[in-house]
């Protein structure tokens, strides 16, 4: 078991009125998970709380069976680190690096030196599977498409062999055609590593390649 | 990769606003530390006109002026010095030497001092140097031979051997010129950048003989030739002030006064390193504004990087967004922005010290020429090594404002930026 949720009611603080509730959900290893929800209904807060950005209230989202909120900040971002890979809707990649650096760019924050070394030679690897070229690699990130872009983000969020994978909308700026692809692509390459998809998007169509949803609702405002 | 490259490749990819904020930083550096520097090597020569005297000793009166007349040439006595009290003080016996002046000739402007050969031997400038000949000079021996400073000799394009005329007054527009008297250049004294560089050296007899019946500036009466006085003995009666060097500087109070309340004439001696730097005081009030000058561009220099710094904020939340998602802590970006201003204020106190360093070394000459000794083009020294820490600590303080400012917005856009 990855995550639980235990009847999550989250309000920024300063603020009494809660943004997001969750009654109940589980995501256990390898598991795909489709988050639906409109805008408004706490998406956002959702992927801050499950990447440990937010914090979360005690005794209601628990990671690998550890309270999340008992763990302090720098303890939540080296799990975010080492144990997550993210995507988001758009704006990945760092534009003053090229897309291989960027690629590169999480080794700055994984502490374990062996994992470093032998995650190493994954990048090629999986540039391979995504059909990305070499030279497409050394290129500054601005000289790729929007879908280029988008599968050097998968890379990225991939390439430390992550339990995790959290996905913020990441096809809204892709084509229709391009967006299946992608989403297979996504999903392929994080059952290879065994990882578990956490994939939030408004658009209800691309629930079907998943295996379990999680519709957000509006909170009603009192 | 780590933070520091990262800052680098982030800073090369804004290339024009970076550099601009480079150059700004390096023209506040250079501002600063040159400011500094030709002031301390203004202060350098001038403390150092004249060194290991111990007292110098005019006619009763304020001892900045006695000071001013007797080594920088700058206006007159209103009296003068028995040649009798010199004689008894250079047989004290706590006196090591002592050198008389006489001074109210001048050659074109330039002045003339009347002397004797121990000046040669014991004036000592700044770096405690002797007075040395260019090439085969050498003091005045007979009465019609003069020294001359550098300047003169530059100035006048003199050579040694040359004769000249001296006139009387120090004032260019005097007509009287001791024409009876033609002096021969026997040495030219080497550059010192001290007030001996314009001046010309006789025997205290020369003055004396050139001015035989002369009455209240003017020739009066029949005027001796050259030959005819250097037939005569020239004994001086008057002198403008003396110079004192001591066996042992702790003698240098008990002597003073001693002078000051001589029994025979009012005299005042003063120690030349006090009065100097009393001097320095009063003078030295423009550098207090300069400095201020140099302090206000460097922290107009801060500004602009810390405008730099806050207009790249806005931009970079999504970049602040994509390492918080690869697992930074909310200060990350806050540190990027710190390393960014050290890493460009590093730039701009380097390219400022090279740019520094440039101008030092196309104007070495001319201004080694005007102060008469060497400058340090690469050493920094104490306080402008403080300085350069100021800048870096000054920069340090700057980006904390952004990284402050990039903390919290870390804090409340989470990995998802709405901008």
């Amino acid at each position: 078991m990855l995550f639980q949720i235990n009847s999550l009611s989250f309000s920024y603080p300063g603020n009494t009125s809660p943004v997001l509730a969750v009654d109940s959900f589980e995501l256990r290893e390898a598991e795909r998970v489709f988050v639906q929800g409109r805008s408004g209904s706490g998406k956002s807060t959702f992927l801050n709380l499950l990447a440990g950005v937010l914090l979360s209230p005690p005794n209601t989202i628990f990671y690998k069976g550890q309270d999340y909120s008992m763990l302090k900040p720098a303890q939540r971002d080296r799990l975010r680190a080492s144990d997550m890979g993210i995507v988001f809707q758009q704006f990945n990649l760092l534009p003053f690096l090229s897309a291989e650096e960027n690629v590169l760019l999480p080794f700055l924050f994984i502490k374990q030196d062996t994992l470093i070394a032998s995650l190493r030679e994954r990048a090629a690897e999986l540039f391979a599977h995504l059909k990305l070229t070499k030279s497409q690699l050394e290129k500054p990130v601005y000289e790729l498409s929007v879908g280029q872009q988008q599968r050097v983000a998968v890379v990225r969020a991939l390439i430390h062999k992550p339990k995790l994978i959290l996905a913020d909308e990441p096809t809204s700026s892709l084509d229709t055609e391009v967006r299946d692809d992608f989403i297979r692509l996504l999903l392929q390459e994080s059952e290879t590593i065994g990882a578990a998809v956490v994939f939030v998007s408004h658009d209800p169509g691309l629930e079907r390649h998943f295996t379990k949803t999680l519709h957000l609702k509006q909170v009603k405002q009192q | 990769m780590n933070a520091w490259t990262l800052t680098f490749k982030s800073l090369s990819n804004r290339k024009l606003s970076v550099c601009l904020t480079i150059a700004s930083i390096a023209l506040g550096i250079f501002l600063l530390i040159g400011v500094e520097r030709i002031r301390n090597i203004t202060r350098q020569g001038f403390e150092g006109t004249i060194s290991q005297t111990d007292l110098i000793v005019g006619a009763r009166g304020s001892p900045l002026q006695i000071l001013l007349y007797s080594v920088f040439h700058i206006g007159n006595p209103l009296n003068n010095v028995r040649y009798s009290s010199f004689e008894k003080y250079n047989e004290d016996p706590e006196v090591k030497w002592a050198v008389p002046i006489s001074l109210g000739d001048s050659h074109r402007g330039f002045r003339v001092v009347g002397t004797n050969t121990s000046f040669f031997e014991n004036i000592k400038t700044g770096s405690k140097q002797k007075l040395k000949f260019q090439n085969n000079g050498r003091p005045f021996a007979s009465l019609f031979e003069v020294v001359i400073g550098a300047d003169v000799a530059a100035r006048l394009n003199y050579s040694l051997g040359k004769r000249l005329l001296l006139t009387h007054g120090v004032d260019v527009t005097n007509s009287f010129q001791h024409e009876n008297a033609p002096f021969e250049v026997v040495g030219i004294l080497e550059r010192t950048g001290t007030p001996f560089d314009k001046a010309l050296f006789v025997s205290l007899g020369a003055i004396e003989a050139i001015h035989a019946g002369w009455e209240s500036g003017a020739p009066k009466g029949a005027v001796l030739s050259a030959d005819e006085l250097k037939e005569k003995k020239w004994q001086p009666e008057q002198i403008t002030a003396f110079f004192i060097g001591l066996k042992s500087r702790l003698s240098v109070f008990s002597l003073q006064n001693k002078i000051n309340n001589d029994d025979i004439e009012p005299l005042t001696a003063l120690m030349p390193g006090i009065a100097l730097r009393d001097l320095w005081t009063t003078l030295g009030k423009a550098e207090i504004a300069f400095r201020i000058l140099g302090f206000l561009v460097l922290v107009t220099n801060l500004l602009t990087l810390l405008l730099l710094l806050l207009s790249s904020l806005q931009e970079r939340r999504r970049e602040m967004a994509i390492y918080r998602a690869l697992g930074a802590g909310p200060f990350f970006m806050g540190k990027l922005l710190l390393y960014e201003s050290l890493l460009l204020t590093l730039m701009g106190v380097f390219f400022g010290l090279v740019t520094l360093a440039m101008a030092f070394y196309v104007f070495q000459t001319p201004l080694e020429q005007s102060l008469g000794f060497q400058i340090p083009i690469l050493s920094l020294s104490f306080t402008e090594g403080i300085y350069l820490l100021a800048v870096l600590m000054g920069a340090f303080c700057t980006a904390l404002i952004p990284a402050v400012i990039s903390y919290k917005q870390s804090l409340s856009d989470g990995l998802v930026v709405r901008v």
